[in-house]
């Protein structure tokens, strides 16, 4: 089999640099791109409903103080995620195991809340919930690794197996905890032990903690020494054997983080928004948390745009769906995401990458020195 | 036993299906996580491709050759247009494998969950005629007593998978095509200083591979679900479990049949052994996952040759970066 030589009428060339402003842009274009795609989507879906879908977009957004409460509750869960899997991807270590990781913080402060004795008072149910769902989360993320560490385990097929170990489990505690075989996990009830509302305001224990560890973040890997290792590991890791970095424990101490992270926000998911367990609870959300942290190259700030662009697009399109009656509405924001996302993806290439069209006098003249000016 | 072994069979097709094309693509060095959402697509492509079929015929002329041919066409059709959109996204603009994988799975599973509700909506009676046509390949199969109500009560789709792995296996070890396809894999600086053409390779692969994956979301629907659209919801969790079983049979097609039925049959077990959805019924789905991590494991410390992945999954090849 001889493959046939085409000749392309371009060429693609890494660039070697590329100024902040320049990169933005290209991101900018490619984010505005995407939102009109978004919209030419939605009126192939439905006709004529162009304008509908950013008027959704808005209202179910921002129209009333309860929607906006729900946007940034929904944005938080997916920063949270994104800052939890950022320090290990920034050392190149594939945690795809978010997901199980908060899906394991999520049982165990599920279980803690309901069955604690009720002489226990509320706070101290709440901490004891947290230790437990952030050492959870440790627990869950230190075994691929453990492995990774001893055997070079593949850590990518590893957390990905352990996502669904959490949910499988997940469904076996509620099939024990449910009374008589309803297979759902029953509402808690005592406000003590729940998080949801300072006053009137909803999911703001949430939202301050994600502000909160998202800065908190972007100082570690900015300014700290720790954060520094994780850069240079991530670079290349023998540089950072020379210079005296230990790979293990750098990888080790990263993965607790990360870990504990996703651990806390599976606690939250629970404690501060929804007071019930269920295998859906996470519902991939670790996956596109993952693909977000990747979209803000692993920096808090980047990615907690993404994050709010994805929030936004997630509440608002399934507001524009029942706005405009589309059937089968529960699955809508799910397309405008992955749309969102693989247009998004692409303009990384432009970023990397420069096309450069040959002309035909470019091609003969290719091969000879450059005239001097 | 003889109510098991036959359902076992139904669920490994999807498996092999889902296995071999994913071992096509990550023998060319794809490590592919967008298998569920193809998989899910090509699930839509034979939803398609029935209701175009079985809506124009009348009940009594449905032909079972045309009724599993016609969506295949389109499954395979939808499975492989996601399968070049991953390829131009990480060949032509090497983009990272794992973010386009899990997006294309993101946007795959919300598309085909999209169309597959509405496709249930408006469903003819019709497609379960055709899907209860499909069911058996030899409709006298009871006549061969037990075993022929355990072994020869599949539908095409249980054959054609089995025979499907086994050539598939065979291409790579014994052809050339298979063993540049392998070199592509392991190390494509040296396959492209060798004169084969790696993008072409990965191209060709990916796509094939996602056909074949296709091939095991159009099994789920017609086969597994017996053509009940509104039954495809969870076409996703097969994908991923077809994503372990490549793992589990060290990346050799003829070991997916063993994997797929085994895991098929703890598909099955719980509901056999009455279980239901109670603590024990759910904690079996948990062994899949569990034996794909002893494996690899144990591969990983002894790391034996043998049961290794392609050195090259997960990375993009660019010349200039040599």
């Amino acid at each position: 089999m001889k493959p046939a030589k085409i000749n392309f009428p371009f060429r693609i060339a890494k660039r070697a640099n590329i100024t902040n402003t320049k990169a933005w842009i290209i991101r900018g274009i490619s984010i505005v791109a995407a939102l009109l795609v978004s919209g030419i989507v939605c009126t192939l879906f439905k006709p004529g409903s162009f304008l509908d879908f950013y008027k959704g977009l808005v209202v179910g957004c921002f129209g009333t103080t309860n929607y906006i409460f729900e946007l940034l509750c929904c944005i938080s869960i997916f920063l949270l995620l994104s800052i939890a899997v950022t320090p290990a991807f920034k050392m190149k270590f594939w945690n795809i195991g978010v997901e199980g990781q908060a899906m394991i913080g999520c049982i165990l402060t599920a279980v803690i809340l309901l069955l604690m004795p009720s002489a226990i008072p509320g706070p101290l149910v709440i901490i004891i919930a947290l230790l437990a769902s952030v050492t959870g989360g440790m627990i869950w993320a230190i075994i691929p690794t453990i492995f990774k560490i001893r055997f070079n385990t593949n850590e990518t097929l590893f957390t990905l197996m352990m996502n669904y170990v959490a949910t499988i489990l997940a469904a076996v505690t509620i099939a024990i905890v449910s009374p008589g075989g309803s297979q759902t996990f029953p509402l808690i009830t005592d406000p003590s032990r729940l998080l949801i509302n300072i006053g009137t305001i909803k999911y703001i224990p949430f939202i301050i903690v994600t502000i909160l560890f998202t800065v908190m973040m972007y100082f570690y890997l900015r300014k700290t020494k720790e954060g520094f290792e994780l850069s240079v590991m991530g670079d290349s890791i023998n540089t950072a054997r020379y210079v005296g970095i230990k790979p293990h424990w750098i990888m080790f101490r990263t993965m607790l983080i990360s870990g504990g992270l996703a651990g806390l926000c599976g606690f939250l998911i629970v404690c501060g928004k929804e007071a019930t367990l269920s295998k859906t609870l996470v519902g991939g959300r670790g996956f596109t948390a993952v693909l977000i942290a990747w979209l803000g190259h692993f920096n808090p700030a980047e990615i907690t745009i993404f994050a709010s662009l994805v929030g936004i697009l997630e509440q608002g399109a399934t507001y524009t769906a029942g706005l405009i009656k589309i059937s089968s509405k529960k699955y809508f924001s799910g397309v405008i995401i992955g749309l969102f996302i693989l247009i998004v993806i692409v303009s990384e290439f432009f970023v990397n990458y420069q096309v450069r069209f040959k002309s035909k006098n470019k091609l003969i003249s290719n091969n000879k020195p450059k005239e001097a000016k | 036993m003889v109510t098991l072994i036959p359902l076992a069979l139904r669920a490994m097709a999807v498996y092999i299906f889902g296995a071999t094309g994913d071992t096509i693509i990550e023998k060319g060095g794809h490590l592919n996580m967008g298998v569920p959402g193809i998989m899910f697509i090509g699930a839509l492509g034979a939803i398609v491709g029935e209701s175009l079929y079985a809506n124009n015929i009348p009940a009594d002329q449905i032909n079972v050759v045309l009724a599993i041919i016609v969506p295949m066409i389109f499954a395979m059709i939808f499975a492989g247009l996601a399968g070049l959109l991953y390829c131009f996204l990480t060949v032509t603009l090497k983009c990272n494998q794992n973010v386009v994988g899990l997006s294309l799975t993101t946007f795959g599973v919300g598309f085909s969950r999209y169309f597959i509700a509405i496709f249930a909506e408006m469903a003819d009676s019709n497609i379960p005629v055709a899907g209860d046509m499909i069911q058996h390949l030899f409709p006298n199969y009871a006549q061969a007593g037990a075993f022929g109500e355990m072994f020869l009560s599949g539908s095409f789709f249980t054959y054609f998978s089995i025979l499907l792995a086994i050539l598939i296996s065979i291409l790579f070890v014994k052809t050339k095509v298979g063993l540049n396809l392998r070199a592509v894999g392991e190390n494509p600086a040296s396959a492209d200083a060798a004169g084969i053409n790696v993008t072409a390779y990965r191209y060709i692969a990916t796509i094939i591979g996602s056909m074949v994956v296709g091939i095991g979301g159009l099994t789920y629907v017609l086969d597994l679900k017996s053509g009940s659209f509104a039954a495809t919801n969870d076409v996703d969790a097969f994908g991923w479990l077809c994503l372990s079983i490549v793992i589990l049979s060290a990346w050799r097609s003829w070991i997916t049949i063993p994997v797929s039925f085994a895991i098929g049959l703890l598909d099955r077990l719980p509901a056999a052994l009455g279980l239901g959805a109670g603590p024990l019924g759910q904690f079996i789905g948990i062994l899949p996952y569990i034996a794909t991590i002893v494996v690899l494991i144990i591969s990983s410390a002894i790391s034996s040759k043998k049961m290794q992945p392609p050195a090259g999954l997960g990375q993009n090849y660019f010349r200039e970066d040599r």
